[in-house]
């Protein structure tokens, strides 16, 4: 949907940017958030957003909460430096050195809870699959019946 | 009860000569059905076509306007739907550009004979649907009545489609307001290049496990062809009659995730969702770290006949004690 917004929080605006996260986060009124909804039955552009932001959120809920084990800070900023210190560095340095190696390691946490396909949430785009259902299923069938209705929008009520 | 294909074939030959329509080149849809097919696209209309579709206690209704000539025919509602020649499949969501859905070299399976499974009667006088005099034929299965479709009887064009659910209402209908047959349609034009948004053909060796698309589902429904569409694996199965895609994603499926208005119902032992469309319904639920998406326009029970005979999903999604096992077992390495 290409048409702006003509007043309120979306005024002048000819798509939800930001206001996707909102949407999610609950933070609209309810009058925004029926302009949002009635936009979004329109606009694939934003539709797409919103799932992605929606699939956003989901992975980084579903990371995991890791507990070091007993021990590890210490081996990592007193007894066992990750990255050896050259000749002369100052022990300042080398405890950087191992906050940035923490840092890398939850990093490599967050890396491996949402990278790990099998374990991803995944919010199936429902209307781009009845798209691609009424597309091929068309093919060397009655157009009427299995295309047309391809021409109304899906919307699910949330 | 379903009727044997040898007790079939006659019905259909019979169904035939009575309406007097071309017999189907191939196996497939019923022969109405399959008159219904060609007319759309062999013949120049125009019209206004009404579908409606019963979502939860209400009955909701677009209204598109149709146009067809030239071997393409064009569907304006608040998408745009365009069927092409050369099996040409296009789409644009209001006011965006067009999208290249399917390509000519994407060939499906021919559909299994329908009239295995289903059983036609023969055509009789209806009402008039748009103003024209009709030809209406029923769809039973199992002593059931599943759709009464009316029939244009000059052309065979299908005027007005009525599905029913097990208590005999009505649950969709397509139907013609108005509706102009011959030489006033201009042809729709093709759209300039479209956004290539096609699936990509998927042979069944390459897939990870023979599992993931089973030639045949229970209830006559017979694969016509595997896709992927970036990491969304489409296999497409058809009974002759309805159709049935069956979508495949790796993950979990989150329920807050999916919309609230969803019918719980009960996959493989697991907890599903469906959900109506205007075309049919869909049901999503999660297996074995696969989530799962049916888009059918068949009954809802055939739906979950279909879908519970799939077999086990093989991949098992790891514990969260077993991310965190992995999680930390990759974090521990580079520094022991």
């Amino acid at each position: 949907m290409s048409t702006s917004f003509g007043r309120g929080r979306f005024a002048g605006r000819s798509h939800l940017g930001d206001a996707l996260s909102a949407l999610l986060d609950g933070e609209l009124s309810p009058g925004q958030q029926e302009t949002a909804r009635a936009h979004l039955v329109g606009c694939q552009e934003c539709t797409d957003e919103l799932s992605a932001v929606g699939q956003a959120r989901s992975w980084l809920r579903g990371l995991p909460q890791v507990d070091p084990p007993f021990g590890f800070y210490e081996r990592i900023l007193l007894d066992r430096p990750v990255v050896a210190a050259p000749l002369g560095v100052r022990p300042g340095l080398r405890r950087r050195a191992g906050i940035a190696a923490l840092a890398a390691a939850a990093a490599a946490v967050t890396v491996l809870g949402v990278g790990s396909p099998a374990a991803q949430p995944v919010n199936p785009s429902m209307p781009q699959l009845v798209e691609a259902h009424a597309t091929s299923a068309s093919v060397g069938a009655d157009l009427l019946s299995k295309l047309a209705p391809a021409g109304v929008p899906v919307s699910f009520s949330r | 009860m379903r009727v044997r294909a040898a007790q079939a074939s006659g019905t259909v030959a019979a169904v035939a000569l009575v309406a007097g329509l071309a017999a189907p080149a191939s196996a497939g849809a019923p022969a109405p059905l399959e008159a219904a097919r060609q007319a759309a696209e062999q013949t120049v209309f125009e019209g206004v076509l009404t579908v409606r579709w019963r979502d939860g206690d209400a009955t909701r209704s677009e209204r598109l306007q149709v146009e067809a000539g030239g071997g393409s025919l064009m569907v304006r509602g608040a998408n745009l739907v365009m069927a092409g020649p050369e099996q040409q499949r296009l789409l644009a969501h209001g006011g965006g550009g067009w999208e290249q859905m399917w390509l000519p070299s994407l060939a499906a399976r021919a559909r299994p004979d329908g009239n295995a499974k289903y059983r036609t009667t023969t055509p009789a006088d209806g009402p008039a649907v748009a103003g024209r005099p009709t030809k209406v034929v029923e769809v039973h299965t199992g002593g059931a009545l599943l759709e009464r479709i009316y029939l244009d009887r000059e052309t065979h064009l299908l005027l007005e489609r009525d599905q029913y659910d097990r208590q005999g209402a009505i649950v969709r209908q397509l139907a013609f307001e108005s509706l102009t047959i011959g030489g006033v349609a201009k042809p729709p034009t093709q759209p300039r290049p479209a956004a290539d948004h096609s699936p990509k053909q998927v042979s069944p060796e390459r897939l990870p496990s023979p599992a993931a698309a089973p030639e045949r589902l229970a209830d006559g429904y017979q694969r016509l062809g595997i896709y992927r569409n970036d990491s969304v694996l489409q296999v497409l199965y058809s009974d002759g009659v309805y159709d049935l895609s069956l979508f495949q994603q790796q993950g979990r499926l989150l329920r807050s995730d999916l919309p609230g208005k969803g019918e719980k119902v009960s996959v493989k032992g697991a907890t599903g969702w469906r959900y109506p469309w205007p075309g049919g319904q869909l049901v999503v639920w999660s297996d074995g770290g696969q989530v799962f998406t049916a888009v059918s326009d068949a009954p809802p029970e055939q739906v979950l006949t279909a879908i519970e005979s799939l077999p086990q999903a093989p991949g098992r999604e790891l514990s969260l004690l077993g991310k965190i096992r992995r999680a930390a077992q990759a974090l521990m390495e580079p520094l022991s």
